[in-house]
């Protein structure tokens, strides 16, 4: 089984880590929401 | 209730009424209190570097200030200062001493610059000494809660109970 | 050469110089002062894109490019690792690293570390270790940019390798010309659309991405395989586990990647940044792997492998492409050796000579000491790329992995392990560069199959841990020190909606008030 003609365990390497990246990005962006209005906050002071 | 020391200091742009509502919009404005005020030291320095960019030699020159408890530097907008008599328990001790701040100024006003331009040069600082400068700052209570509040930016952090 | 590319390589440098002088007058016009002091340029976009895009420009278009070629898709471990390493730089040291940095009153990232673990030790042998790796890191970039020049203008490799040496040191010593946060930015948007431009080409030539694999499968099946060429590397999970590591992990204890945290305008600055980061890295960081094995059916008798990605965009890319994209390649392998060697040379500056040798150094001293060490390093890089070059990929993944393995815990422990003490973290630091070292020096890695990374991190790890632990009563972490970690981590009870509106800037301000308060009380109470 091969997908774009590369052995199925390649392809599942080359595209299951960035999928795997892509997620821990999503996951990091909405545990640190607050981060961003730390910085609103911090606009408003200045 | 000590004497009082006459001290130049920044103009406060935010007063005790402004440190109030600024606290109190974040957390509760009716337990919001001003538990006390305390000027913290500074040492004001002017410094002055040569650099090179596209437009030719460019003499620039900044506001310094380090932090007369730490030695910690940093760059400020231009304010303006008045002289204030402070009563002396609400002056915080200067604990650097004029030598080291003017050292640590130039450190790092050459620093940045360098990081900035991202080259390796003499920027030839040269720093003058403006003496000491207090800032005020609000210390608010809120609950079980203590805020420092900025007399000049209204920027806030919050400290443990003390 | 065509003229066609020298007028377009030209042409880009008028360009890139054209932005510099808008920026240069449009800072200006504003506040240069600011611009120049306060470091306010540093935001989210361009800390992602320097973060990884001018730090390994030299090995990710000759090394990682070669590695293809020679390994086929195994060499694609180092890419997917790589992919995530920006994001889980700033996430897990990012934003606690800017604070505790402000709170320390640190400057460059190896003062920091001497601030947290104190220890004249730490920045002797800390310094001392990243002077010698940067500088052999930066022989790499020399190496690339002496190869680039000489393909792109045709002339003989010493001497297009001499330019390229003196344009790096032209760079270094009056950056100030070129280095505008906007060309950083225009640069790297080339790099992307640059390499992404040559795969197209190249799968256009081949007939697309299936064809082209079901070529390099007539030449050799096992390239597309992640096991290398000849399966050489089957089953051999622990120089895996390295490949993996080298460029995720690995970049948490890199000096010259983790200062740029120091540099960050605000905490928040991680969270986007990462965020760039991950999206430029999947377009960016698997390409020039995957333009090296599809180089085994485009050029195959390429007698320099780490050349390949060149050769394939002058072959496959009308003239004035080649122009503009070797340029935007040119210029940043320039710019990674030009932020390399004002790195080496600051650290050598004020970690060591500054710190220990003249403490009241002036600033023409410091300067004089910094570019004396820049051109001792242009000297020496000049010869050895010349008489006997390494490639591009082994001395990259030498410097990397003897830093990440000598740093990566003492960086990460530094904020996030309250017990990391001095002796645990100057353990770590020896015992995971001289394992790494020892490991790359004499090729551990065939008898063990294991990676030096994953030997050396791994080592740096449990020495950290276990001599942290075993001298907590002899060597307890400072007070203060402490209490900058509980700053940088504000966790407790104060509520959340006032450290949102906290300004972390007042941090050191808060920290003395506070510290005056308590002994004023204890004054009254006496």
């Amino acid at each position: 089984m091969t997908l774009l003609g590369l052995p199925i365990e390649t392809a599942l390497v080359v595209f299951g880590f960035p999928l795997f990246w892509i997620a821990y990005t999503i996951v990091f962006l909405i545990r640190t929401r607050h981060w961003e209005r730390d910085d609103a906050a911090d606009d408003e002071t200045r | 209730m000590t004497n009082g020391e006459s001290v130049l200091c920044m103009r406060e742009q935010v007063d005790a009424v402004g440190a109030l509502r600024i606290v109190g919009s974040i957390g509760d404005t009716s337990k919001a209190a001003i538990e006390r005020k305390i000027y913290y030291p500074y040492f004001w320095f002017r410094a002055r570097c040569r650099t090179t960019t596209l437009l030719g030699r460019r003499v620039v020159s900044a506001n310094c200030l380090i932090d007369a408890r730490n030695g910690l530097g940093a760059t400020a907008d231009s304010f303006e200062t008045e002289a204030s008599m402070v009563e002396a328990d609400a002056l915080l001790a200067a604990r650097t001493t004029v030598g080291e701040a003017d050292r640590a100024a130039r450190r790092f006003v050459a620093h940045s610059f360098g990081r900035s331009l991202r080259m390796l040069a003499d920027f030839g600082v040269t720093t003058k000494a403006l003496g000491l400068v207090y800032k005020a700052f609000w210390l608010v209570r809120v609950g079980g809660l203590t805020v420092l509040v900025d007399s000049m930016t209204g920027s806030v952090y919050p400290m443990k109970a003390q | 050469m065509s003229t066609t590319v020298i007028v377009f390589l030209v042409l880009y440098y008028v360009v890139v110089l054209g932005i510099g002088y808008w920026a240069a007058r449009r800072g200006a016009g504003e506040n240069l002062e600011g611009y120049l002091l306060g470091g306010r340029n540093v935001g989210p976009m361009t800390t992602a894109l320097t973060l990884q895009s001018t730090t390994m420009s030299g090995y990710m278009f000759l090394g990682a490019g070669g590695l293809g070629f020679a390994q086929g898709y195994w060499a694609l471990w180092y890419a997917v690792g790589d992919i995530g390493g920006g994001v889980l730089n700033l996430s897990v040291i990012g934003r606690r690293m800017r604070k505790l940095s402000q709170m320390l009153g640190a400057l460059t990232s190896i003062e920091y570390l001497e601030k947290r673990y104190p220890s004249p030790a730490i920045r002797l042998i800390g310094g001392t270790l990243t002077v010698f790796l940067l500088g052999f890191y930066v022989l790499a970039q020399l190496i690339a940019g002496g190869k680039g020049m000489a393909l792109v203008t045709g002339m003989p490799y010493p001497v297009a390798l001499a330019i390229a040496v003196l344009v790096i040191l032209i760079y270094t010593f009056m950056g100030g010309y070129l280095a505008v946060a906007y060309t950083d930015f225009f640069q790297s948007l080339i790099m992307l659309v640059g390499v992404v431009w040559i795969m197209s080409a190249a799968l256009a030539e081949l007939g697309g991405p299936t064809a082209a694999h079901a070529q390099i499968a007539a030449v050799d099946p096992t390239l597309l395989t992640m096991w290398g060429k000849d399966l050489g590397f089957e089953g051999q999970w622990g120089v895996v586990a390295g490949a993996l590591l080298i460029f995720s992990v690995g970049y948490m204890g890199w000096p010259h990647v983790v200062t740029r945290h120091m540099a960050m305008t605000r905490p928040a600055t991680a969270r986007r940044a990462g965020a760039w980061a991950t999206l430029w890295n999947l377009f960016f960081v698997p390409t020039p792997y995957v333009l090296g094995v599809l180089a085994v059916v485009i050029l195959p008798g390429l007698a320099d492998p780490e050349m390949a990605i060149f050769e394939i965009a002058v072959k496959l890319l009308p003239a004035a492409v080649t122009g503009l994209v070797m340029a935007a390649i040119m210029a940043a392998i320039m710019s990674t050796a030009d932020s390399l060697l004002l790195q080496t040379g600051s650290i050598a500056s004020r970690d060591l000579y500054e710190r220990f040798i003249n403490p009241k150094a002036t600033e023409k001293q410091m300067v004089a000491v910094s570019r004396g060490l820049v051109l001792i390093i242009a000297v020496i890089g000049y010869a050895v790329a010349l008489v006997e070059p390494p490639t591009v990929f082994s001395i990259v993944v030498f410097a990397t992995t003897v830093l990440g393995s000598a740093f990566l815990p003492a960086y990460v422990c530094a904020v996030w392990w309250r017990r990391a003490n001095t002796p645990g973290a100057l353990a770590s630091i020896v015992a995971g560069a001289t394992v790494a070292f020892v490991w790359e020096a004499n090729g551990l890695v065939d008898s063990t199959q294991l990676h030096p990374m994953l030997a050396g991190v791994t080592t740096s790890t449990i020495a950290m841990v276990v001599v942290s632990l075993l001298t907590q009563r002899s060597s307890p972490v400072p007070p203060h020190i402490l209490d900058a970690m509980t700053e940088s981590d504000r966790v407790g009870p104060i509520p959340e909606r006032f450290l949102r509106a906290a300004d972390s800037s007042l941090a050191p301000a808060a920290s003395e008030v506070a510290h005056a308060l308590r002994e004023e009380v204890r004054n009254d109470q006496r």
